[in-house]
C-alpha cells in the first residue's frame, strides 16, 4: 500500500488532512449544521467526548467567525488534548457532576444552548454489544446534558443503528419532541454510524437530572415492539449538498477546482494505542517471552532484547 | 397470500460467542440458537432457540444439571435430563434486567444466581417459581461501563465481584455490603487497554484478565481464609505478551493457562508466563470462546466464522522427545561417516545412507536391526536416495551417472534389483514415476524416463529401458523436483516442477524415442522461485507445493495441452513440501511443510496445524509418511543424528463439530438456476465461498473457498454455468462452475482482469481514484451456450462500465462507460422485457435509472449511453432493488422495490411501452425499518425487506383501479435475524416453500410454506 493510497480511498480523509482538520468527522458536524442550522444563535455550547478535537475546531471556527470569541466552547475529554484556540478544555468524566458543575462554572451560572456528543467506544466487532455500549455512551451523554442544557436547547449525538436502536429513540422522545436521524455525506454509506438531532429539550414535568443512578434504556413493549408494526423510528433525513464529496465515491488524486494534490502526513497521529507494548515487544521479538509485571513499556522491551541478543550469542557459540 | 405467516430457521452460520463442555456434550450458541453436540457421534443432537434475535454469550450449569444461558438483557434456566432416546431441555425461568448481563453465576444452594450487569451492578435471583423481581442489588461505588466481569463465592454474603471497566482497571467489590453504594476493595491496575474476560480459579487462587492491550494478566490473591477477602492481597504475578491483536478470553487450567483472541490463535501459557504451545486457526477467524475437559484432554473453541472445533491440548514436540536412532556398536564403529539422507519404507523401516557410500537399513529403536547392506564407494560424498510412491523400491543415483535399484520386503530384507549407468555425467535428479518408472535428469536438462521390465521376464534379466526424452528449459537450476505422470482419456502426460518454481507439461508418446525440446506448457514461477516442492496425482486430481507456501490444484487440458491452475490455497508455513493422503479414502489430506525451525503438519479437514515438530528446519534429510495403522511416522537428520517419531492420527485431528464459512463479513450472495443446493458468497476477505447445503439446505455439507482475489469481494453474478466475481482494486473475475458424476464441485478461475492493468509496485503511484467494483449483472440471454457474455458493472468512481467476457479466448474487455451517476454506484439489476432488456442502476445519491440494453453497447464504439428514465426515489443511497413484471394491456408494467439507507422501502409501477415511461403508481415507507434496508424482493404478492436493523419484513402488495392505478402495501409479519450486519439477501423457490438466505456477520436461512398465487390488477 503506497502512503497516497490511503487519499485516494476517502476524499474526506484528505480534504480533512489539507484543511487542517483533527479528524475527517469534522465535516460530518458541518454538513449537519448546514441542514439543521444548529450553531445559530448559539452563546454557549459544550462538545462532549472531544478528543482528538475535530468538532470543537468546526465550533470555533463557526461561532468565532468574525475573530471575537462571543460564544463560549467547552470541550470535556476524560484525556488531555491538543490545546486549541478559543475553546476551553475541561478534563474530566461525564458521569460525574463535578464535570456538569465546572462547565456551568464556565458558562457563568448560564446553560448550554447546545451540547454535542461524537464519542465511540473500543468496538469488540459484536454488533449488539457495540450498540449496547455506545447507546450507554450517548445516555451518560444525556444525563449531563439533562443537568446542563437549556429548555428548547439542542442535543447531537453520535449513533449505532443497530438492531435495538429504537429502544433508544423512544428514550430521547420523552425529552425532546423533535428527534431525528440523520447521515451526513461525509458517513459512508456503509457504515452503521449515524446521528440524532434532538432539538427543542423539554424534559418530563416531574424530571429531576439525577447523576447517581445511570440513565437506562429501554424494554421492548407493546408501543415499542421487538418485531411488528408498533416501532418507534424517528425520521430520517439525509445531510450535505448533493454537490458535495460523497464519501464512499472515489475521486481521482486530481480534484476539480482545488490546488495541485501534495501528499500531507496526518494532523496528529494516533497517541498511545493500547497495543503500544505489545507492538513494539513484537519489534523486538519478545513475544511470548514472560515480562515481569511492574515494568514499564521501555524496560520491558529492554530486557526482551537483552535477552534475545544471548539467545543469538548462544546460536553463534555452537561449533 | 392470507393468514398467517409461519417462518422457520432452516440454517444459521454466525460467530460462536460462548462454547461449553457439559459432561459427554458440549453446548454452544450460534447466534440465539443453542446447538447440543455429543462427543460420542460428534454430531449435533439437539437445537433449540433460546433467545429471538440476539446472541448466547454465556453457559453455567450447576450440580443439579441446571442449566442457566445468557445473552443481552436475558437469563433463562433449563433443566438437562438425557435419557436413551432424546435430551429434554426444559425451561424452568426466564429472567429479564434492564441492563446487559456481562457475568452470571450459581450459588451453591442450586437456585439463586448472582448476576453483574454492565453499569456495575450486582444482583442476586432465585430461579425458584419463576420469581419476576430480585432479591437483592447491590451498586458498585465505582460507576463505569464494564466490558466483562466474573462473580465468585458460594452464596450471596461471600459472594466477591471482579468487574473489568471500560477504564482498563479491574476494580474488586463485595456486593453484600450495607446500604448505599458498596465501596471498591482493590483496583487493579497495569492493563493498557479495555479488559474484555475475567477468570477466577479457586485452586490457585488466580485472576486472569484479557485485554485490548494485547496482554494477558495473571493476578494471585492471597485470602488467610476463604471468605475473608476483606483482609486479602493481590499481586499481578506475571503479564503474557503472546496475541498479535486483542484478546477475547481465557480459561485456567490446573498448571496452565490457555487464551483465545482476534489473532486467530489459541495460546497455551505456562504458569510461570512461558508461551508452551499456539494453536492456530487462520481461516476461522477470531476465536471467541474457549473451554477444556479434563476428562476428554480436550479444548473446545468457538470462532468468528461460526465453526465450533474440538482440539487435543497437546505441547509441542521438541527433538529431545522423539527417539533418537542410533546404530549398534558394531556398525558405529566401522561407519564413522555421518548419515546424510534417509527415507522411510512402507515397512516402518529406515534406509540411510552415509557420506562414505554405506547403505544402511533398520527398525527405529530397536538397534539389533541394523544391517549395513552395502558400501559403495561411488556413492560417497554425493547420492541421491529417493524413494517410489509405494515405498517398497528406492533406489540410489551418484555423481557418475550410476543408478542402483533396491526393494524392501516386509522382512526388512533389501535386494538389489538393478544396476546400471544411465548418464555420462552427474545425475542431477531421479525421481520415481511409478512402480517401475524412473525420470533420470542428467547435464543441461536433459531428463528421460526409464522403465525396467517386470519381474516375470527374469529370464531374459531385469532391463532397463528409456521411454521417452525431453529436456527442461534453459534455467540457473536445470533440474527437476518433482513429477508426476498423468492420464487423461488414454493420452499419457509428464509433469515436472523445477528448483525455481515453474512447472512444465510434457507429451508421452510411446512410439517416440526422439527428445521433446521443448515443453508443450510452462507454468513459469507457479510457486515462487524457491521451487517447487512436490507434484502428485491423488485421486484424480494432480496437487502441487511450493516453497512460496502454497498448495494448487492443477489440470492438464488434452485439447490445448496446456496446464491450468484450479485453485490455490494459502498454507500457514514458509515451506510447503509435501502432501499426504490416507490411502483409502480422501476425506481429507495432510499437508507436510516448514514454518521456521518447525516440521508442520496441516490438516485439510480442521484447517489447522494438527502437529509441530521441532527438527531445526527445513534444510534436512526428512520423511514422512502415513501407514496404515493410522499414525504419523517422521524421520529426520539434525546435527549428524538421525531420529525418529510415530505419532497416533488419532490422538492429533479431531473432528470440526460445526463447519464455518468465512471468518469476516460476507458482502453478497448468488446461486445457480440449475443447481440450488449450492449457494456462492463473496466475503470482505476477498474470498468466494461456494457452499453446498443438504437438500432443505439445513446442513452445510461442503465448503470450497476461491482465494485469488487480491481485495474484497463485493459482488457476484452468474450466468449459466458461469460466475463472475468483483471487488476491491477493480478486480473483476470470470469463473467456470462444473459438477462431476458424483455431484462434486469445482470451480475453474477463467479469467482475472484488472481495470487498470497489473500494476509494476516500483512504478509512480498513479493519481487515478482507486476504485472498486460495487455492482454487477451478467446480461439475460435467451442462449446460455453464447461463447460471449454481456457484463454491466458499476463502480465507486461513479461509472457504469459495459464489458464482455469472451469463453473461448478467457478474455475480458471493458466496452465503454457512461458517467450519468457520478456519484458511487450501489446496484445494478437486468431483466428481460417482452421486447427489450433492462437495465436498473442506483446510486449513493438515492437515484434509481433505468436504460435500455442494446447490442451496440457491448461493442468497442462510442455508442450513447444515456438512460431512458431516471428519478431520486431515496434520500441517500439505494442499497437494494428488486423487481417484478406485470402484463399489461400494451406494453409491460415494470413493478420496481427500492430499499435505501433512508430506512425506506420504495414501490414504483412504471408502464413500459415502445419507448415510453410513466410511472403508474407509487408507494413508499419511510420507517419501514430502523436502519439501512440492505435486500428487497417481489415474490407473488409479497414483497419482503430486510435491514441492518436485523429484521426480516413481509409485506403484501397489490394494484388496483384501471384509469388510475393504485399501489396497495400491507404490513404483514416481521422477524428477527441474529445475523449482524445484513447486506444482501435471496429468495428463491423450492416445491412449496420460499427459502430465504440472509448474509452479513453470517448466513442465515429461513423457508416458509408458499403457494404462488399471483392476481395483479
Amino acid at each position: 500500500m503506497g502512503k497516497t493510497s490511503k487519499d485516494k480511498r476517502d476524499v474526506y480523509y484528505r480534504l480533512a488532512k489539507e484543511e487542517g482538520w483533527r479528524a475527517r468527522s469534522a465535516f460530518k458536524l458541518m454538513q449537519i449544521d448546514d441542514e439543521f442550522k444548529l450553531l445559530e444563535g448559539v452563546k454557549n455550547v459544550v462538545d462532549l467526548c472531544a478528543a482528538p478535537g475535530s468538532w470543537s475546531q468546526v465550533l470555533a471556527k463557526r461561532l468565532h467567525k468574525d475573530g471575537t470569541e462571543n460564544a463560549k466552547i467547552v470541550a470535556v475529554d476524560l484525556q488531555a488534548m491538543a490545546p486549541l484556540k478559543g475553546v476551553i478544555q475541561l478534563q474530566g468524566d461525564i458521569t460525574q457532576v463535578s464535570t456538569a458543575n465546572a462547565i456551568i462554572d464556565h458558562f457563568k451560572g448560564e446553560s448550554a444552548d447546545l451540547v454535542v456528543c461524537d464519542g465511540a467506544p473500543d468496538v469488540t466487532g459484536l454488533h449488539e454489544m457495540d450498540e449496547y455500549i455506545q447507546a450507554q455512551l450517548l445516555l451518560a451523554a444525556l444525563n449531563i446534558t439533562t443537568h446542563i442544557l437549556k429548555p428548547g436547547g439542542s442535543f447531537l449525538a453520535k449513533i449505532f443503528r443497530g438492531k435495538d436502536i429504537t429502544l433508544l429513540y423512544s428514550q430521547l422522545k420523552l425529552f425532546f419532541p423533535k428527534v431525528t436521524v440523520t447521515k451526513p455525506l461525509s458517513s459512508r454509506n456503509s457504515s452503521i454510524e449515524s446521528f440524532v438531532v434532538c432539538q427543542d429539550y423539554s424534559p418530563p414535568s416531574d424530571y429531576v437530572p439525577n447523576m447517581s443512578n445511570p440513565l437506562l434504556d429501554h424494554k421492548y413493549t407493546d408501543w415499542n415492539q421487538l418485531t411488528g408494526s408498533n416501532r418507534i423510528i424517528v425520521p430520517f433525513l439525509a445531510c450535505g449538498d448533493l454537490s458535495a464529496y460523497d464519501s464512499d465515491t472515489n475521486y481521482p488524486l486530481e480534484l476539480e477546482g482545488r490546488e495541485p494534490y501534495l501528499y500531507r502526513p496526518p494532523v496528529q497521529a494516533p497517541i498511545s494505542p493500547p497495543y503500544e507494548e505489545s507492538v513494539h515487544l513484537k519489534k523486538s521479538k519478545g513475544l511470548g517471552k514472560c515480562v515481569e509485571p511492574n515494568m514499564s513499556v521501555e524496560e520491558t522491551v529492554k530486557s526482551v532484547e537483552e535477552s534475545v541478543a544471548t539467545l543469538h550469542l548462544n546460536k553463534d557459540l555452537k561449533p | 397470500m392470507t393468514g398467517a405467516i409461519t417462518v422457520k430457521n432452516t440454517f444459521i452460520s454466525t460467530d460462536v460467542v460462548c462454547a461449553k463442555f457439559f459432561g459427554s456434550f458440549v453446548l454452544a450458541g450460534v447466534g440465539g440458537i443453542l446447538k447440543i453436540f455429543s462427543l460420542t457421534s460428534n454430531k449435533c443432537v439437539k437445537e433449540i432457540e433460546i433467545f429471538k434475535g440476539h446472541k448466547i454469550y454465556g453457559i453455567q450449569q450447576n450440580k443439579e444439571n441446571h442449566i442457566l444461558i445468557y445473552g443481552s438483557k436475558s437469563v433463562r434456566i433449563f433443566d438437562f435430563s438425557d435419557s436413551s432416546e432424546d435430551i429434554l431441555f426444559t425451561c424452568i425461568a426466564s429472567i429479564t434486567l434492564e441492563d446487559w448481563i456481562v457475568a452470571a453465576h450459581w450459588l451453591s444452594d442450586g437456585d439463586q444466581i448472582a448476576l453483574v450487569t454492565a453499569h456495575n451492578i450486582a444482583w442476586l435471583w432465585s430461579c425458584r417459581n419463576n420469581i419476576s423481581s430480585p432479591l437483592k442489588r447491590a451498586v458498585c461505588s465505582e460507576k463505569c461501563i464494564l466490558y466483562s466481569a466474573t462473580v465468585c463465592g458460594d452464596d450471596w454474603s461471600n459472594c466477591v465481584v471482579f468487574a473489568g471497566t471500560v477504564f482498563r482497571e479491574v476494580v474488586v467489590w463485595l456486593p453484600a455490603g450495607s446500604e448505599g453504594d458498596q465501596p471498591v476493595l482493590h483496583r487493579l491496575e497495569g492493563h493498557n487497554g479495555v479488559i474484555f474476560s475475567l477468570t477466577w480459579d479457586w485452586q490457585t487462587r488466580s485472576l486472569c484478565s484479557t485485554s485490548d492491550d494485547r496482554s494477558v494478566r495473571l493476578w494471585n490473591i492471597s485470602l488467610l481464609d476463604k471468605r475473608d477477602w476483606k483482609s486479602s492481597k493481590v499481586i499481578c504475578s506475571h503479564v503474557f505478551y503472546g496475541h498479535s491483536a486483542r484478546v477475547w478470553k481465557s480459561i485456567i487450567l490446573e498448571d496452565l493457562v490457555v487464551s483465545v483472541g482476534e489473532d486467530c490463535q489459541i495460546c497455551v501459557w505456562s504458569l510461570k508466563g512461558k508461551l508452551l504451545q499456539t494453536f492456530e486457526r487462520s481461516t476461522s477467524g477470531c476465536q471467541w470462546s474457549i473451554d477444556y475437559s479434563s476428562k476428554f484432554n480436550l479444548l473446545v473453541t468457538g470462532a468468528g466464522d461460526g465453526s465450533i472445533q474440538l482440539i487435543p491440548l497437546t505441547l509441542p514436540l521438541k527433538t529431545q522427545a522423539v527417539l533418537s536412532v542410533s546404530y549398534p556398536d558394531c556398525i558405529a564403529q566401522s561407519t564413522l561417516a555421518p548419515t546424510r539422507k534417509i527415507i522411510l519404507l512402507s515397512s516402518g523401516c529406515i534406509v540411510a545412507i552415509s557420506d562414505d557410500g554405506s547403505l544402511l537399513s533398520g527398525y527405529p529403536g530397536i538397534p539389533s536391526t541394523w544391517t549395513v547392506v552395502c558400501r559403495d564407494e561411488r556413492f560417497a560424498n554425493y547420492c541421491l536416495l529417493s524413494v517410489g510412491s509405494t515405498r517398497t523400491s528406492f533406489s540410489l543415483a551418484s555423481l557418475n551417472g550410476f543408478v542402483a535399484l533396491y526393494e524392501g520386503d516386509s522382512s526388512n530384507s533389501i535386494s538389489k534389483v538393478f544396476e546400471q549407468k544411465v548418464e555420462d555425467g552427474k545425475i542431477w535428479s531421479l525421481l520415481w514415476l511409478s512402480k517401475n518408472e524412473i525420470l533420470v535428469c542428467g547435464d543441461e536438462g536433459r531428463l528421460m524416463i526409464w522403465q525396467l521390465s517386470q519381474r516375470e521376464d527374469v529370464s531374459s534379466g531385469r532391463k532397463l529401458t528409456c521411454i521417452g526424452k525431453f529436456r527442461l528449459p534453459r534455467a540457473r537450476e536445470r533440474w527437476p523436483t518433482c513429477a508426476t505422470l498423468v492420464t487423461n482419456n488414454n493420452e499419457k502426460f509428464l509433469l515436472c516442477g523445477d528448483r525455481c518454481g515453474s512447472v512444465h507439461l510434457f507429451t508421452l508418446n510411446q512410439s517416440l524415442v526422439e527428445e521433446q525440446a521443448v515443453p508443450n506448457h510452462s507454468l513459469s514461477k507457479l510457486h515462487g522461485k524457491l521451487g517447487v516442492t512436490s507434484i502428485q496425482n491423488i485421486k484424480n486430481q494432480v496437487i502441487s507445493t511450493g516453497r512460496d507456501g502454497t498448495v494448487r490444484t492443477l489440470r492438464v487440458n488434452q485439447k490445448s495441452l496446456q496446464v491450468s491452475v484450479i485453485s490455490t490455497d494459502k498454507m500457514p508455513m514458509d515451506w510447503v513440501c509435501t502432501v499426504l493422503c490416507p490411502s483409502r479414502s480422501m476425506e481429507y489430506i495432510l499437508i507436510v511443510g516448514f514454518k521456521e525451525t518447525n516440521m508442520v503438519i496441516w490438516s485439510t479437514e480442521e484447517r489447522r496445524i494438527v502437529l509441530q515438530l521441532d527438527c531445526g528446519g527445513g534444510h534436512r534429510s526428512w520423511d514422512c509418511i502415513m501407514s496404515d495403522n493410522r499414525s504419523l511416522e517422521i524421520t529426520f537428520v539434525r546435527e549428524k543424528c538421525m531420529f525418529y517419531t510415530s505419532q497416533d492420527l488419532e490422538e492429533l485431528m479431531k473432528p470440526t463439530l460445526l463447519n464455518g464459512i468465512s471468518p469476516r463479513e460476507l458482502n453478497c450472495l448468488s446461486s445457480f438456476h440449475s443447481y440450488p443446493s449450492a449457494l456462492l458468497f463473496g466475503g470482505e476477505d476477498g474470498t468466494i465461498y461456494v457452499c453446498k447445503f443438504s437438500e432443505d439446505h439445513s446442513v452445510l455439507e461442503k465448503r470450497i473457498t476461491l482465494t485469488s482475489h487480491i481485495s474484497s469481494v463485493r459482488c457476484l453474478s452468474t450466468h449459466g454455468n458461469f460466475f463472475f466475481s468483483a471487488g476491491g482494486r477493480a478486480q473483476l473475475k470470470a469463473w467456470r462452475f462444473e459438477l462431476d458424476l458424483e455431484n462434486e464441485i469445482t470451480c475453474v478461475e477463467e479469467a482475472s482482469h484488472m481495470l487498470k492493468g497489473e500494476r509494476n509496485p516500483r512504478s509512480p503511484p498513479s493519481i487515478d481514484p482507486e476504485m472498486r467494483y460495487m455492482s454487477i449483472c451478467s446480461v439475460p440471454n435467451e442462449d446460455d451456450n453464447s461463447d460471449v457474455v454481456q457484463l454491466v458493472a458499476g463502480y465507486s468512481d461513479g461509472a457504469l462500465r459495459w464489458l464482455t467476457f469472451d469463453s473461448t479466448s478467457k478474455t475480458i474487455q471493458v466496452n465503454g462507460e457512461s458517467m450519468f451517476h457520478g456519484k458511487c454506484v450501489l446496484k445494478l439489476f437486468a431483466v428481460q422485457l417482452p421486447t427489450d432488456k433492462v437495465l436498473i442502476s442506483t446510486a449513493t445519491d438515492g437515484r434509481v435509472a433505468l436504460w435500455y440494453l442494446v447490442p451496440e453497447m457491448f461493442e468497442a464504439s462510442n455508442s450513447v449511453r444515456e438512460p431512458f428514465w431516471s428519478t431520486r426515489s431515496h434520500q441517500s443511497g439505494v442499497n437494494s432493488i428488486h423487481v417484478r413484471l406485470l402484463p399489461a394491456t400494451e406494453g409491460t408494467i415494470l413493478l420496481l422495490a427500492s430499499g435505501g439507507d433512508d430506512n425506506s422501502v420504495v414501490l414504483t409501477a412504471l408502464h413500459i411501452h415502445s419507448e415510453r415511461v410513466s410511472v403508474v403508481a407509487e408507494w413508499s415507507s419511510s420507517s419501514a425499518h430502523a436502519a439501512q434496508v440492505t435486500g428487497v424482493w417481489l415474490i407473488g404478492d409479497l414483497l419482503i425487506s430486510t435491514s441492518i436493523d436485523q429484521r426480516l419484513t413481509f409485506w403484501q402488495w397489490s394494484l388496483s383501479g384501471h384509469e388510475s392505478v393504485l399501489i396497495k402495501c400491507q404490513f404483514l409479519h416481521q422477524i428477527v435475524s441474529s445475523i449482524p450486519d445484513i447486506q444482501d439477501m435471496k429468495i428463491w423457490q423450492e416445491k412449496s416453500n420460499l427459502h430465504i438466505c440472509l448474509v452479513g456477520k453470517g448466513v442465515q436461512t429461513f423457508s416458509l410454506p408458499f403457494n404462488e398465487d399471483l392476481k395483479p390488477c
